[in-house]
């Protein structure tokens, strides 16, 4: 409790609430608006809707949820980077929209026209081969990789970054074939057009559970709950974890006050046990994040990735 | 099989399920007459909705809508030449050709009744066949879709009444449309010339709502003929509907819509709209009358609104036994299942029986609910083309305008849909068939995006199509396709739509 909440608790709110309300203390008076990256029903989607049902409460205005897809992702983020730093309309932002795309396309934002919020969830990756293949786990498929070109499916970012960093270590050729989509990659590794998959738990689950689809690797930096016995590329031995943390951001410039208001109650949200459930179910880890680390994380990443897009000619520069 | 069904039926019927099958259904026909607001953006805005509703009633829901879609489509193709959606647009041809003839009930009631066939057909397919069927999508990869969309394009060849070089220009023009946004592979943006509103590609609403309805809206403001070409509307709702004539030419079109419609409504990708054309193409070859086609030919609407139903059916069988999805609108169903803890795939016959049976109960029934919903309401649809030209023509307008809008809420949409129109109007002014450019512009991306996906596959060997037997076969069937429609095009005498 801040030192203004505290005054208004303590009985003095006849007198002090006029005074109090120009500074904003009461803030906020009316209802804030979340503009998703992704389409509805995705698990970006319903994880921020889960995190805006628990955040109302807390606020005590209604959090709405408008969808602006489009620009893989990033015309959410470049939408609030232009509006009013109110604090009224924020945006979800992951690794993609924040520290790889502003590489890759000519966007109208860079990390310094935001304000970061807190982090909410943790999208998990794994590594899956066609169940015919003679790969069975990822010692076996960098062996395969320095032997011959390995074609891997994925619907983009940061996946494909992941095993760009591979190529470059361990002198693997892993060849990136990219999809629109995560279960179009899912389905062309099932046909064995491509020799494996690197995806999302929803979209890989199917295949998963028929057999059809045999997972080597979680790529994250812990394993699938799905499969408890599948080990890590790092307990495997390869020294990798595709890493993507969900948030949200602002606009530059939210007054003070009205930030530590947002951030004490996100963060409060994203702990809830609602959130977490909602956030698992859709194949994601809870990852209630502070916003300063959010913000180290996103701007660490964007330096690291740099070099990678280049070399694989996916920059503009 | 028989006690699924049973099960299926046990399922639907209650009052909330029977009430939501209904809703959906009739969302879906005025989802699909306003051009512009599609499955996709519908299910999208009624997601949050369904959330509220048990699984197989959000699912009942949703496919209803999606399924009644391709009913509606048809309404504003044959009445004002404005494809209510993108599988609509074949339609447009020779529907609106029978609508200027006086035979817009006709056209309306094959319509109704062959999409009734074509859908029951696709359902009894997705229930006997789903698990051979899905095998056949998993073969399907990059060199596969590459190939199926170069035959796709050798289709063009049949809507070439105006000659083959112009139809050759404007699907070269389409394919260029289907290149602006961003690069399917870099992820770079090209061809956007700096507007944030084309990154993410020209949409096939402004395009189709300009290139048809704004164009034939300025064809209409500058004919001089100010009566209605409708004579007397017949009064009874028999004289609406087809002739024995009319029956007899539309019956097998109708079989051959509904086959063709559901295995090329499995792909992912081509789907819908490809089974129309596919289907147009088809029937121009087979038909008796190739003098009638683009001056309206009962086939050319009998055979594709078939098609396009039963593809929607086609759809769902990769949806629910690999829970992969085939469209944009799948998609969305599939999130909407996880949403409620339904996971699709080969285990959902085990794991949620009810669900399953229940959607395949709903889909037969949903149907009927379209035919009876349809045919009642042809009579009053026709009788819009009584209305004065200059009130239908503002209708038109105002129609594309909202039509465009919806799609994504912007302003810029509408300017190119109105650009379009221009661009339109000159074309078939100066004798220029518009499918080819459609065709081309919706298979383009799909074909760029596979043959790139496969050339990075082989590491930039292009022999390697060799040792794909199924693409390697498709194109044989672009060369065939090609070779005999030239062979018809030396016939004389056939007759373009352009100019009103």
């Amino acid at each position: 409790m801040n030192r203004r909440e505290a005054i208004l608790a303590s009985g003095a709110t006849l007198l002090a609430a006029p005074a109090v309300r120009a500074q904003g203390a009461t803030w906020p008076d009316r209802e804030i608006t979340i503009l998703v990256a992704y389409g509805a029903g995705g698990s970006t989607d319903v994880c921020t809707r889960a995190l805006a049902g628990e955040a109302e409460k807390i606020l005590g205005v209604p959090v709405q949820i408008v969808n602006r897809t489009g620009g893989q992702g990033t015309s959410a983020p470049a939408q609030v980077a232009s509006m009013r730093p109110d604090g009224h309309t924020l945006a979800t932002a992951g690794m993609a929209a924040l520290a790889i795309l502003p590489h890759v396309l000519d966007l109208p934002y860079t990390l310094d026209s935001f304000t970061f919020l807190p982090g909410y969830a943790r999208y998990l990756y794994g590594i899956a081969v066609p169940a015919e293949s003679p790969i069975r786990t990822a010692q076996d498929l960098i062996a395969q990789g320095r032997q011959r070109r390995v074609t891997f499916a994925a619907a983009g970012a940061p996946q494909n970054i992941g095993m760009f960093e591979l190529n470059k270590k361990l002198n693997t050729r892993f060849g990136f074939v990219p999809f629109p989509g995560g279960a179009e990659a899912v389905t062309a590794a099932i046909g064995r057009h491509v020799d494996f998959v690197v995806q999302n738990p929803p979209e890989m689950l199917p295949a998963l559970q028929s057999g059809r689809l045999r997972l080597i690797a979680s790529a994250s930096d812990v394993r699938w709950k799905e499969y408890p016995d599948v080990q890590t590329l790092r307990e495997q031995g390869v020294d990798l974890a595709v890493d993507s943390v969900l948030g949200l951001v602002g606009p530059k410039g939210i007054p003070q006050d009205r930030l530590e208001r947002l951030n004490t109650a996100l963060l409060q949200a994203a702990r809830s046990p609602g959130v977490g459930e909602t956030v698992s179910r859709f194949g994601m880890v809870p990852a209630p994040t502070p916003a300063t680390e959010f913000e180290a994380m996103q701007r660490g990443a964007f330096a690291e990735f740099g070099p990678h897009l280049r070399e694989n000619g996916l920059a503009r520069r | 099989m028989m006690e699924g069904l049973l099960q299926g039926f046990g399922v639907l019927m209650t009052v909330q399920n029977v009430s939501l099958c209904i809703l959906g259904a009739v969302l879906g026909t005025l989802v699909g007459v306003l051009p512009g607001l599609g499955p996709a953006t519908t299910i999208a805005l009624l997601l949050p909705i369904s959330l509220k509703l048990d699984p197989t009633g959000a699912i009942i829901l949703l496919a209803g809508i999606y399924y009644g879609v391709a009913y509606g489509g048809t309404i504003t193709s044959v009445l004002m030449r404005i494809p209510g959606e993108a599988s609509s647009v074949v339609t447009c041809i020779d529907g609106h050709a029978m609508a200027k003839r006086g035979r817009a009930g006709a056209a309306l009631g094959i319509a109704a009744i062959g999409s009734f066939i074509a859908g029951t057909f696709g359902i009894l397919g997705v229930m006997l066949l789903s698990p051979p069927l899905a095998e056949i999508v998993i073969a399907f990869g990059p060199w596969e879709y590459a190939a199926l969309m170069m035959a796709g394009l050798s289709l063009i060849a049949f809507f070439a009444a105006s000659g083959i070089a112009k139809a050759a220009l404007m699907a070269f023009l389409g394919l260029f449309l289907g290149l602006v946004g961003l690069d399917p592979i870099s992820g770079t943006p090209r061809f956007t010339f700096g507007v944030p509103a084309l990154v993410d590609g020209i949409n096939i609403a402004p395009l189709a709502l300009g290139m048809f309805g704004l164009s034939e809206l300025l064809f209409l403001a500058l004919s001089k003929d100010a009566k209605p070409e409708i004579l007397r509307p017949p009064s009874t709702l028999l004289g609406f509907m087809p002739n024995r004539e009319e029956w007899k030419r539309s019956a097998a079109p109708i079989a051959r819509g509904s086959v063709l419609g559901f295995f090329v409504g499995l792909l992912p990708g081509g789907g819908a709209v490809l089974a129309s054309f596919l289907s147009y193409a088809v029937e121009k070859r087979l038909t008796r009358h190739p003098d009638e086609f683009g001056r309206g030919a009962i086939e050319g609407v009998a055979g594709p609104e078939s098609a396009n139903n039963s593809g929607t059916a086609g759809a769902f069988i990769p949806l629910l036994t690999l829970g992969i999805p085939a469209n944009a609108v799948t998609a969305l169903l599939l999130g909407a299942l996880l949403v409620h803890g339904v996971q699709p795939g080969p285990m959902i016959l085990e794991r949620q029986p009810e669900v399953y049976w229940g959607v395949i109960a709903s889909m037969y029934f949903g149907n009927f609910i379209l035919l009876v919903l349809n045919l009642p309401f042809v009579g009053l649809f026709v009788r819009a083309l009584e209305v004065p030209r200059r009130y239908m023509a503002t209708a038109i307008l105002l129609v594309c305008a909202i039509g465009t809008w919806s799609v994504g809420l912007n302003h810029f949409d509408v300017l190119m849909a109105v650009l379009f129109g221009f661009v339109g109007f000159a074309l078939r002014r100066g004798g220029f068939d518009l499918g080819p450019l459609i065709l081309a512009y919706v298979l383009g991306p799909t074909l760029e995006r596979s043959l790139r996906q496969a050339l990075l596959i082989a590491d930039g060997d292009l022999t390697e199509v060799v040792n794909h037997p199924i693409a390697l076969g498709f194109l044989v069937a672009a060369a065939l396709i090609l070779l005999s429609g030239m062979l018809m095009r030396s016939r004389p005498a056939v007759v373009q739509d352009g100019g009103s």
